[in-house]
């Protein structure tokens, strides 16, 4: 049977062979129309077929094409893609153009599409193939560096770690601070919904960033408005790839490399350590060999000759391995595009894995020229075998604080691993504990459009996301929170979401004066989150797992809450004589969540924009400006992310000595509703030399009122606070982005550039100052930044007596902690943070290079209160402790080294750093390989690339990674919002090189 | 479409499902119990700081920890700022918030058996009023705050102390008169100690009278408390010391394994066991010693691996862990209620005989197993009451409100430490809410 059918594929092959003899050959050379230089590589289509070559060196190419001639597309990285009817000719050269797509390019906007010359609002496209071949766990990662006005950040370099996002500055305090993310036009679950810790996982990572068409941040109130309450922190559009008619495309990509940590702290050897603690116990007036205070009397041999290297100890060299298909065509009436992906991360941080594997399959149909539809289905398996949080014992990095004259093996225990350690070796855990995250994810959604008559069109969309998240944990018995008889935990947590939208749109010129292009819409969305979990301890060995075989099931839970959104939607843009532009939005939202007196919300903007280059007056001045725009918006959004019942009188049952009883637990205020945000910006949108040189400038003023916060009220009312809309933010800035093709031609270089400064300022608080943690500094009051940095001011050593001084209240120098102010003594928010690129390509090589930067924020070492406080307990501490004051007249910023004495160790900026950094955050080589070549493999493109993410990093901070944000803490939004710039035992970035190959068919 | 829009309203107010929302409690008869069990949770709420008040405020502790507030409990240094201070008046107005609730709403609910409205109405009055009586000799003049209406709560005066108190009394009346009668040996010792009943009010209304020096009130109401015996003296000590919901338990708040305070800040066990944060006075220590107290020693304990620094080694056995059968909080036993009819008998110069003070008094010694009282003369029947108390009632929250109302506090509390102060005689109104009641602004305590 197989050899039959491999008969029969020689068969067709040789038909096919036969046919081509047939045919008769083109040839030409493509060349480029500014310089006329040869343009290689360029690929050469014959429209409709599979047939395909590309340009040599030279530019020349030559193709085979049919008796009856047909089309050619020729198209090119960077140029405009050409078509050209064939006709009779057997010469065809070609000039193609530098891209000016910008100028002519469609963007998706909220509910539609629209020209980027038309948009008057300030939004932001990152092409899907810019980030597809990265190695990330999800594809906002991916965006860093490259999107003006939206700082990004990984807290931490834990597999599929969430990232905090910020368009255009914080804008709450206790409501949620993370934009809204439209996929297709269904808004889908964007928050992490685990149960088991504060640290909080990506839901976007259940994403393939592969399958991305393009991603869109609304940044301003023209744009973003149009999703009414939900628009405040921003919102950012995911389209994915949809089939294009043609010939079939089939495209297979693999990589592979190595991931190891950005940088690793470096801490105090064998030989330092016990210099260090000698000193510290003899000034403390202890023998260091005294049994009971000194080394022995803490389970330590001061005369060891051990050198561990614990903080090693939490790293390995990971890997990252991905496989990718997409197939992609169709004809006119039905078109296709099937993906899929299977991704291996294993973590350099000892016990982390990652495994996603998705497939999509999106399809598009036209029953009639009127009418068409279409559907995406994508699903997705997420497995993240998770590491603990920054603040358990467990945590990796907490192996740092182990002495490093203890061992860390021991072969005489059952684990392998020393467990008479200072504190929990768990390395104990690689081998005896998991916590496993499994995602099962599925998008789906339809549409139908209609046209009524030309111009006027009905649209109707119905989309789902269901997520489902199953955790398990278990400890055996050998771990510190299993012992002795294992622990094990399970929950399954479902987040069910579907939303309706339905639009009306309406196109129509008036001669080449007027143009209108209206929608109006409404839209339903309803989520519903569920979840049930349980515990056990005291199973009869640790090879049983599964609850069912522990003998102590206790905290069994289940819970459900959910919201419904309805809204009503309508945009009106008007085009006068192709440079005067206009356009009106605005959105009544209906919320589950607003108070009964607030329901519905109104959100309006409205913006103008000037085309100055078609004015007669500049063309004629200036005919190298291809685009001169100016462009004003204002408008109103809001944030609902106030929690689900915030605005209900609320009870809860409650155990009164095992009996169960009700009691009130919230106070309801009707009045209660979103958070309101008013923006204004302007912008100026430029070009030059037919787009060659390009960018834009925003400035906005973003001010936030009615900001949800818990207000203190008498004890008398039975409830001492009550949630209600008091305060007010501010955030201002400027964001600025260019991009020049500085060579075009056979060697081709592109530069963009972009930088953005924000200003955060709470301007009214209406309540105490917020604190974090009494271990963070980070705090909220009137007239400063969220998080600003506040605490006592440390200020360095007394030279004469070795103890920590801090800023009195009089301004000199105090050794009292207790007596000195709290001062404000940092800002985790940078000044700027911004990116640069530099794209090269000569003949089939091509090297991107992505700078990232940000500026001028302050990092607290809340770690620091244990590993670099000069020997003050037997935690293993930084090397630069090793600089501590010793003798009169000594001029150190380390104090004393007294064990036990807390100089130095209390709360204070001693632990705060610049956290400024320069990264070289993306660099990939690519080769194509030649046509010629690969041809003859009956390949269409051959690609293969190294790429590294993370290469190197400049900065001061002597932490382990300047780009950081502890998240213990976060059990609230509040706390989440404000404890920023902090780390704590954090892991830092990984550092990535990859070689990956890509197929075309 | 058109239907879909229609029902927008009901799909803008979803039901929460783990929580209710307002319209949906105590609407119907299934609600009242579990509404009933929720009052006495917030009644709960306040034993443990009117422990705090009654004992840390006295000659009892000595700080051993480091939380602020303990210190100024133990150095008698206390200011508007303390938890204990903001904890007790908090749990006050929130027990007061629930009976008020289930007086607005219990009344309007049909399906409901009259003789359970009567009852649950009566327990809420009788646990308001218990609320107030406690707060007014905390705290002196307080805010009256009989609604649920936030809006009007928002900014409730001061009413004088005897304004509060007879609102107390008004409710402790009623409670009386509408609560069940349990008869002896009828109900469990647990229900009977759990839930207010004719008997309970009554205990209350007895100390209500003592405080209020009503002598012959305070000796009727004792005495019908003890004549109900509804209640037992429990012959051994340690078994008040060591067990919840003994006989003469007649109101206790209760604590399971899965409802204990664990290290919560004002969890007694956590306290006097736990952290050590108050250990018990040396003087205090030796009066549970001496002969006159007997087994009523069992309240303290002794270890050596306790002797570090200034601790004398001496723990408070009164709470015990959650696992252990001591977890429980006990409001109100029947030992106290021979020591107020003993005191309200001195006062009205009934000392000796069948119905004399010291044959009350005698009562809780022998049970004690040390020799009887001898004192025959008034005052010096008096002072044997006052130490009776001391052994008798030692952490039970008595000894602070003892002192001030007997006029004994400038006296015992200098002669313990320097730092006493009549303003100390009351507590200060929570600084919390001087600053958030517009109407108490200007309006703290005297020397506060």
């Amino acid at each position: 049977m197989r050899r039959r059918l491999l008969l029969s594929c020689l068969l067709v092959t040789l038909v096919w062979v036969s046919a081509l003899a047939q045919d008769r050959r083109v040839t030409g050379k493509v060349t480029s129309s500014e310089d006329g230089s040869a343009l290689p590589g360029v690929s050469i289509q014959l429209k409709g077929t599979s047939r395909g070559t590309q340009s040599d060196a030279s530019g020349n190419y030559s193709i085979n094409v049919p008796p009856g001639g047909g089309t050619l597309v020729f198209s090119f990285i960077g140029t405009t893609t050409q078509e050209v009817a064939i006709g009779n000719r057997s010469t065809i050269d070609m000039q193609l153009a530098n891209d000016t797509r910008a100028l002519s390019e469609v963007v998706v906007v909220g509910y539609g599409t629209q020209q980027r010359r038309d948009l008057t609002g300030s939004q932001l496209t990152v092409k899907g193939d810019e980030i597809a071949a990265l190695p990330v766990q999800t594809f906002e990662t991916a965006l860093q560096g490259r999107t003006p006005g939206v700082q990004i950040t990984q807290g931490s370099g834990k597999l599929g770690t969430a990232l905090q996002i910020r368009v255009r500055g914080a804008a709450s305090i206790s409501a949620g601070n993370e934009p809204l993310y439209v996929l297709d036009g269904i808004p889908i679950t964007s928050q992490d919904v685990n149960t088991t810790d504060t640290e909080l996982f990506s839901p976007l990572a259940d994403i393939d960033p592969n399958d991305i068409e393009s991603i869109e941040i609304l940044k301003d109130a023209s744009a973003s408005a149009i999703y009414g309450s939900r628009a405040s922190n921003g919102v950012v559009l995911i389209t994915t790839k949809r089939g294009k008619a043609g010939r079939t495309n089939v495209q297979l990509g693999y990589y592979t490399g190595i991931t190891n940590p950005t940088r690793i702290r470096e801490f105090l050897n064998g030989p330092e350590y016990l210099e260090l603690f000698r000193e510290s116990l003899t000034n403390a007036g202890i023998d260091p060999a005294d049994p009971v205070d000194g080394f022995p009397g803490y389970g330590l041999d001061p005369n060891s000759t051990i050198n561990s290297d614990w903080a090693g100890a939490a790293f390995r060299q990971g890997s990252v391995n991905q496989a990718n298909f997409g197939i992609n065509g169709g004809n006119e009436k039905t078109r296709f595009s099937l993906t899929g992906a299977t991704n291996n991360q294993v973590g350099f941080i000892i016990g982390n894995k990652f495994n996603r594997n998705n497939i999509r399959l999106n399809l598009d149909h036209n029953i009639s020229n009127k009418f068409s539809i279409g559907t995406s289905i994508a699903f997705s398996r997420v497995n993240n075998k998770k590491v603990p949080g920054d603040n358990a014992f467990s945590n990796p990095v907490q192996l740092n604080a182990l002495p490093p004259i203890q061992a860390i093996n021991n072969p005489n225990d059952p684990t392998g691993y020393n467990r008479g350690t200072l504190y929990y070796n768990n390395l104990v855990e690689l081998n005896n504990a998991y916590n496993y995250a499994r995602t099962f994810r599925t998008f789906g959604n339809l549409f139908g459009q209609y046209q009524i008559v030309p111009g006027l069109s009905f649209r109707s969309e119905y989309g789902f996301d269901i997520l489902n998240l199953q955790e398990e944990i278990y400890q055996g018995r050998l771990t510190e929170d299993g012992a002795p008889t294992g622990y094990g935990y399970q929950s399954q947590t479902r987040v069910n979401n579907w939303t309706t939208n339905n639009t009306l749109s309406y196109l129509k010129n008036f001669g080449d004066v007027h143009s209108l292009d209206v929608l109006a819409g409404i839209t339903y969305q309803e989520q519903n989150i569920q979840d049930v979990r349980a515990e056990a301890r005291n199973f009869p060995n640790d090879k049983f797992q599964t609850l069912s075989s522990a003998s102590q099931k206790r905290d069994a839970s289940s819970n459900e809450t959910g919201f419904s959104i309805v809204s009503y939607l309508a945009r009106a843009n008007y085009k006068f004589r192709d440079r005067y532009l206009l356009s009106l939005t605005g959105r009544l939202d209906g919320s589950s969540r607003f108070g009964t007196n607030n329901r519905y919300g109104f959100f309006p903007s409205a913006s103008v924009g000037w085309i100055l280059n078609e004015e007669p007056f500049i063309k004629n001045a200036l005919p190298s400006l291809s685009l001169l725009k100016l462009r004003a918006s204002y408008g109103l959004t809001g944030n609902s992310e106030i929690g689900n019942f915030a605005s209900r009188g609320l009870y809860n049952a409650i155990n009164y000595a095992d009996q169960v009883g009700i009691r009130p637990t919230q106070v309801a205020n009707s009045d209660l509703r979103w958070e309101r945000s008013t923006q204004f910006d302007l912008g100026l949108e430029f070009g030059f030399l037919n787009n060659r040189v390009n960018g834009q400038i925003d400035v906005y003023n973003k001010v936030t009122d009615d900001l949800l916060l818990n207000v203190p009220q008498p004890a008398i009312n039975g409830f001492t606070t009550i949630a209600r809309n008091v305060g007010s933010l501010r955030n201002r800035g400027l964001e600025f982005s260019i991009t020049s093709q500085n060579l075009v031609g056979a060697f081709r270089w592109s530069t963009n550039f972009n930088i953005s400064f924000n200003r955060n300022r709470v301007t009214k608080l209406n309540v105490s100052p917020i604190r974090a943690n009494s271990r963070f500094l980070s705090y909220v009051t009137e007239g400063q930044p969220l998080g600003v940095f506040y605490g006592k001011k440390y200020v360095g050593v007394d030279p004469q007596t070795g103890d920590a001084l801090y800023e009195g209240s009089d301004g000199k120098p105090t050794s009292d902690y207790a007596s000195a102010p709290e001062r404000f003594v940092g800002n985790p928010n940078p000044d700027f943070t911004g990116g640069l690129t530099n794209n090269f390509s000569y003949k089939g090589f091509d090297l991107s290079v992505l700078f990232q930067f940000v500026y001028g924020n302050d990092i607290f070492n809340t770690a620091g209160l244990f590993q670099s406080v000069n020997g003050d307990y037997f935690d293993n501490q930084t090397r630069d402790q090793l600089r501590r004051w010793q003798k009169p007249g000594d001029v150190t910023d380390v104090p004393r080294a007294e064990f036990g004495a807390a100089n130095g160790t209390g709360t204070s900026s001693r632990w705060v750093q610049d956290g400024s950094f320069l990264r070289l955050k993306t660099v990939t080589l690519g080769y194509n390989l030649p046509s010629r070549l690969v041809k003859k493999a009956f390949i269409q493109t051959a690609r293969v690339y190294v790429s590294g993410l993370n290469l190197l990093t400049f900065t001061d901070y002597n932490g382990y990674d300047p780009e950081v944000s502890t998240q213990y803490v976060n059990s609230t939004n509040q706390q989440a919002n404000i404890a920023l710039g902090h780390d704590f035992y954090t892991p830092p970035q990984a550092r990535t090189i990859t070689f990956g190959v890509n197929l075309g068919f | 479409m058109v239907f879909w829009l229609a029902s927008c309203k009901e799909t803008l107010e979803p039901q929460p499902v783990d929580l209710l929302v307002d319209e949906l409690v105590l609407n119907e008869p299934n609600d009242v119990e579990p509404v009933r069990v929720g009052a006495y949770s917030a009644f709960r709420g306040m034993a443990s700081p009117m422990m705090i008040a009654g004992d840390f405020m006295a000659d009892y502790i000595r700080h051993n920890g480091t939380f602020s507030d303990y210190r100024e409990l133990g150095t008698k240094q206390v200011t508007a700022a303390n938890g204990a201070v903001g904890a007790l008046w908090g749990s006050i107005y929130r027990t007061v918030y629930l009976s008020n609730f289930i007086h607005e709403r219990l009344p309007n609910i049909a399906g409901i058996p009259e003789a359970t409205r009567k009852q649950v109405l009566a327990e809420a009055k009788f646990l308001r009023g218990f609320a107030y009586f406690i707060g007014a000799y905390t705290y002196g003049d307080m805010p009256k705050v009989t609604t649920t209406e936030q809006g009007t709560n928002r900014s409730v005066p001061k009413s004088p102390k005897a304004d509060i108190l007879a609102f107390a009394l008004e409710d402790l009346k009623t409670a009386e008169a509408d609560l069940g009668q349990v008869e002896a040996g009828s109900g469990t010792t647990i229900a009977n100690s759990t839930y207010a009943n004719k008997t309970t009010a009554r205990a209350a209304l007895a100390r209500f009278y003592l405080y209020g020096k009503n002598w012959a009130e305070a000796e009727r109401y004792a005495t019908l408390v003890i004549d109900s015996k509804l209640f037992s003296l429990e012959p051994n000590y340690a078994d008040i010391v060591l067990k919840d919901f003994n006989r003469e338990s007649i109101l206790e708040v209760g604590y399971s394994l899965s409802d204990d305070p664990g290290t919560g800040n004002f969890a007694l066990n956590n306290l006097l066991v736990g952290r050590r944060e108050v250990i018990p006075s040396d003087q205090l220590v030796f009066s549970l010693l001496s002969a006159e107290s007997g087994t009523r020693r069992a309240t303290v304990e002794f270890s050596s691996a306790n002797l570090k620094g200034d601790d004398n080694g001496w723990t408070v056995l009164k709470y015990g862990t959650a696992s252990d059968d001591n977890n429980n909080i006990v409001i109100m036993r029947l030992a106290e209620m021979y020591l107020i009819r003993a005191e309200a008998r001195a006062q009205l110069g009934k000392l000796a005989g069948a119905n004399g003070a010291v044959a009350d008094l005698n009562v809780l010694r022998s049970r004690a197993k040390a020799a009887n009282v001898t004192a025959a003369a008034q005052a010096d029947v008096l002072t044997a009451i006052e130490r009776e108390r001391v052994y008798e009632l030692a952490f039970e929250g008595h000894r602070w409100y003892d002192l001030v109302r007997t006029g004994r506090a400038q006296a015992v509390m200098s002669a313990f430490t320097p730092n006493w102060n009549s303003r100390y005689e009351r507590w200060p109104i929570p600084q919390s809410e001087i600053q958030r009641n517009p109407s108490l602004k200007g309006q703290q305590n005297p020397g506060y």
